[in-house]
């Protein structure tokens, strides 16, 4: 399957027969969910409508260790296969996941202010979040620090599969700072089953989500391989330079 | 005598030549922990809970920032190249680059500790895990440093861009680390035993990420 999507244009005919169909999705769950999830939805017993954050954070939360995860995906398929592909993949991916690392950062400060009277709290889940956020920063900031965009596909890559065995050390250990030294938990961990009238909004938001993060990707790939093709063009003898 | 050897033996007399530069680190690394007091307040019921977090933040810097430009001279005047044509390979020259290294900033370091550690009215029954963890924890940042340094060799922001991809990935190594050297349970802590278990992830990871990084800075820079 990986050789057959290995040609960029018959990857993008297959991104591009996917983007609208995924556009579709994004906006009807995502108008649904929000809809069930802000209106129908009822507020909780305990936190009120507060609560309602979780319709965003959550999903946004999900789709930043899913970035991750493809982040090392593609560090790997690149280090391998050195598959052009896989880094301009990589490039399109680290910029949507830190956003939504930010965006769980974002909410969760919100629902921190009402529920524990401080925007901030050095949990464990919050600190990881916020480890996660700084990863990204520095994969982004490797692959275009250098003067050839290309050059820092290797050492952006590299960091990938390092931050691929390092970052669930780094969750673990700031799970094992936390543990000892604030023994509560502040987030409930699989508390309760959630109502199915809270339920609903939830995964159609997380549906609408995952959509997004596939159309910005392709989107971002598409314009990725629009500038190398130009890149390519203009350095080529009788280019303009 | 052996190529591996050899290349610390050559990083070693490089670092003499350049000792200057030793005692540079050693005065920065100073300098972060008189910087404590000087914002806390000479208040020892706050302070002296701070002791061991100030060293160990301090050395931490102390230790990447000696890390900037690693490869930067063997990357100019071409020995990477002839490292990589020789048998020694880049593995092992990244590991004996990362012996070197710690050779020279990480002992002298640690030589400087005590010193610190009564600055800062560590008591002395402190003061056999917070050095063994600091051997350790020191180690282990040394090849992270490695890591980081070969990673970006030849970008257009060397330290500050270093300091982005390492600071993240050093977080184990400062909660195991700060956790064993005050851990009350005598030396051999649970949390030392982590933190060597990180540092023997860092030491079989380090080399294999090195080399690869140099390889493609080796051939595209020859292009």
């Amino acid at each position: 399957m990986f050789d057959y999507l290995a040609n960029p244009s018959r990857f993008m005919r297959i991104a591009n027969r996917l983007f609208w169909p995924l556009v579709a999705v994004t906006v009807i769950t995502g108008a649904i969910g929000l809809y069930l999830g802000l209106f129908v939805a009822p507020a909780d017993y305990q936190q009120g409508d507060t609560v309602r954050i979780i319709y965003v954070h959550v999903p946004s939360a999900w789709l930043a260790l899913f970035g991750y995860v493809g982040l090392g995906l593609c560090g790997l398929f690149y280090v391998v296969w050195r598959h052009p592909l896989a880094d301009l993949a990589a490039r399109a991916i680290a910029p949507v996941g830190a956003v939504f690392a930010l965006l769980t950062l974002i909410t969760g400060a919100l629902w921190g202010k009402p529920m524990w009277g401080a925007w901030w709290v050095w949990d464990a889940r919050l600190t990881s979040m916020l480890i996660l956020f700084f990863f990204y920063l520095g994969f982004i900031a490797l692959a275009n620090g250098f003067d050839r965009a290309e050059r820092g596909s290797r050492p952006a890559a590299l960091l990938a599969l390092v931050g691929m065995i390092n970052v669930p050390i780094v969750k673990f250990s700031v799970d094992w700072w936390n543990t000892l030294h604030q023994p509560a938990s502040l987030l409930r961990r699989g508390g309760p089953a959630i109502d199915p009238s809270m339920l609903t909004p939830l995964v159609l938001m997380l549906v609408a989500a995952h959509a997004y993060f596939a159309v910005l990707v392709i989107l971002r790939i598409r314009s990725l391989l629009a500038e190398r093709r130009i890149t390519t063009l203009l350095l080529r003898p009788g280019g303009f330079e | 005598m052996s190529p591996f050897l050899a290349q610390v033996e050559r990083d070693l007399m490089i670092a003499w030549q350049n000792r200057q530069d030793l005692g540079v680190m050693l005065i920065f690394f100073v300098i972060i922990i008189a910087l404590f007091p000087l914002a806390i307040g000479a208040n020892s019921a706050v302070l002296d809970p701070l002791g061991v977090p100030a060293i160990w933040i301090a050395a931490l810097l102390a230790i990447l920032a000696g890390f900037d430009r690693l490869f930067a001279q063997d990357v100019r005047d071409g020995w990477l190249d002839q490292v990589s044509l020789s048998r020694l390979g880049l593995g092992w020259y990244a590991l004996a680059k990362a012996i070197s290294h710690w050779l020279t900033a990480g002992l002298p370091l640690l030589i400087m500790t005590p010193l610190m550690a009564i600055m800062l009215n560590i008591p002395t029954i402190q003061w056999p895990p917070l050095l063994i963890a600091l051997l350790i924890g020191s180690m282990g940042l040394t090849l992270l440093g490695v890591i980081g340094a070969a990673l970006a060799e030849g970008s257009r922001r060397g330290g500050a861009l270093m300091a982005l991809l390492i600071l993240p990935l050093a977080v184990p190594l400062l909660i195991f680390g700060t956790l064993a050297s005050q851990s009350a349970d005598g030396i051999i802590s649970p949390h030392l035993m982590l933190l060597g278990a990180v540092f023997a992830v860092l030491l079989a990871l380090a080399p294999l990420v090195a080399a690869s990084a140099l390889e493609i800075g080796e051939t595209e820079t020859g292009l």
